[in-house]
């Protein structure tokens, strides 16, 4: 199709250094609780709400393991070691969900000398390797990333003990997700597909819980200056964390103010309310590549972007010009 | 999404034609100002199309830039690359009576801005720190 007038959005193509704070609001869709409305719902019945469902999605991955288990002895040993691993990672996460233990210092140093033996220990047998090469594979993809997420978390211990937490990310290996894609076709068929399907579904709720707790033990954490892609449509920009396409987003932005225009820096920040486009895992910053479309942009805000994005175009041509 | 389709002057558009249009539209979404007008200097002994399309792409970015969302000295330095690059595209005679008087029958919004840009510059609000 030939645009008639080129480009329906602002022109500008610049990416700025912003201070910029996400934080995500989730829906209902996301969580599968029968009865009561998020919304209104105080923080700690919030939690163990979360802890609840964490729960049913370990209850449904048991049960799936079971169901395969009838079938195929060999599977067992094998779906017991990463269940471990998993029960690990959980103990781990109550851990953090503390924050401010005066234990966790000596915890950190306890754990940081057992950390990799207690997860390595158990290996894959050879035997089931050669017989079933496919679901080792996707075992393994399980267990490189149950590996990486950990050693994220040991870094976060031994950072915490002197009260230095700098930016980390959670990394989903995006192989395995196109393996669990094609195992969701067939998962009601299969049982040694729906083991795995459930045991993804319990990791990615594991890790969703994970980056919930960090950012309530430090609100801070993702607010730091990065490039970011601004229009009054929308934003984009790298986060450390993923969120879904369904979720609504509240976005806050740090803007200088141009003088002329009528704002000041304390009108700062500026919030914004929006829902998540899309967001994308980007190998190389091993971030996420995230869009956010903004839902109503009132006219105040729409003066502020604009103008700050069209001094940053005018100052980057200033400098083109003092070279001519 | 209300407010934020842009104003421009899409009369200079319509002097393209499809396949410039094409370019445009690529030109207009990856490059800032300051590219294109690095990209402008090197096409001056270029084939004319580029040239020519990349002085409307121009044109056509500094004017969708309200004039009263710019600081004093922005906005006079726009007026002045506006009327430079006007000169530059559609040749030295724009500026003239006769002209400029065509020129506004053509292209009345960008006669316009022209016009609210030059107030912009005179504002003393607008002033830069």
């Amino acid at each position: 199709m030939i645009p008639e007038f080129c480009n329906q959005r602002r022109f500008y193509r610049i990416d700025t250094m912003l201070p910029v704070f996400v934080d995500v609001v989730v829906t209902k869709d996301r969580i599968h609780v029968d009865k009561g409305d998020f919304g209104a719902l105080p923080v700690p019945i919030f939690d163990t709400l979360k802890m609840r469902w964490l729960n049913h999605k370990m209850e449904v991955f048991l049960e799936r393991k079971r169901c395969a288990e009838r079938l195929d002895e060999r599977c067992t040993d094998y779906f017991q070691m990463l269940h471990g691993k998993v029960e690990f990672f959980r103990e781990m996460l109550l851990y953090l969900a503390e924050g401010e233990n005066p234990y966790l210092g000596s915890l950190a140093s306890r754990i940081k000398g057992n950390f990799r033996k207690h997860y390595q220990k158990i290996t894959f047998d050879q035997d089931f390797s050669e017989s079933a090469p496919r679901s080792t594979a996707i075992m393994r993809l399980f267990d490189r990333r149950m590996m990486y997420t950990l050693e994220r978390i040991e870094h976060v211990f031994v950072y915490s003990k002197s009260g230095i937490l700098q930016p980390f990310h959670l990394a989903a290996d995006q192989a395995l997700e196109k393996v669990i894609q094609e195992l969701r076709a067939y998962a009601d068929y299969a049982p040694l597909a729906a083991t795995f399907v459930a045991l993804f579904d319990y990791i990615t709720a594991l890790e969703d819980i994970y980056g919930w707790i960090m950012k309530k033990n430090d609100p801070h954490r993702h607010q730091y200056k990065q490039p970011v892609n601004l229009s009054c449509g929308g934003i984009g920009l790298s986060l450390p964390f993923r969120i879904k396409t369904t979720d609504k987003v509240s976005v806050e932005l740090f803007i200088d103010p141009v003088p002329g225009v009528g704002f000041t820096r304390e009108d700062n920040p500026l919030v914004l309310e929006g829902h998540c486009v899309r967001s994308d895992f980007d190998a190389e910053s091993a971030n996420f590549d995230t869009v956010i479309n903004f839902e109503f942009v009132p006219d105040y805000v729409y003066k502020r972007i604009d103008s700050y994005m069209i001094s940053l175009e005018m100052n980057e041509l200033a400098g083109e010009l003092k070279k001519l | 999404m209300i407010g934020i389709h842009h104003q421009h002057d899409k009369s200079l558009i319509t002097l393209m034609t499809l396949e410039q249009r094409k370019r445009a539209c690529e030109i207009l979404r990856s490059l800032s100002l300051a590219e294109m007008l690095v990209r402008f200097n090197k096409s001056l002994e270029a084939a004319e199309d580029e040239y020519f399309v990349l002085g409307i792409c121009m044109l056509v970015k500094l004017s969708s830039f309200e004039p009263t969302h710019m600081t004093s000295v922005h906005a006079c330095m726009a007026k002045k690359l506006f009327e430079l690059i006007l000169m530059r595209v559609f040749g030295e005679k724009v500026l003239s009576k006769d002209g400029w008087y065509a020129f506004k029958m053509d292209h009345p919004y960008s006669e316009q801005w022209l016009r609210n840009i030059e107030h912009r510059c005179k504002s003393k609000a607008a002033k830069q720190p």
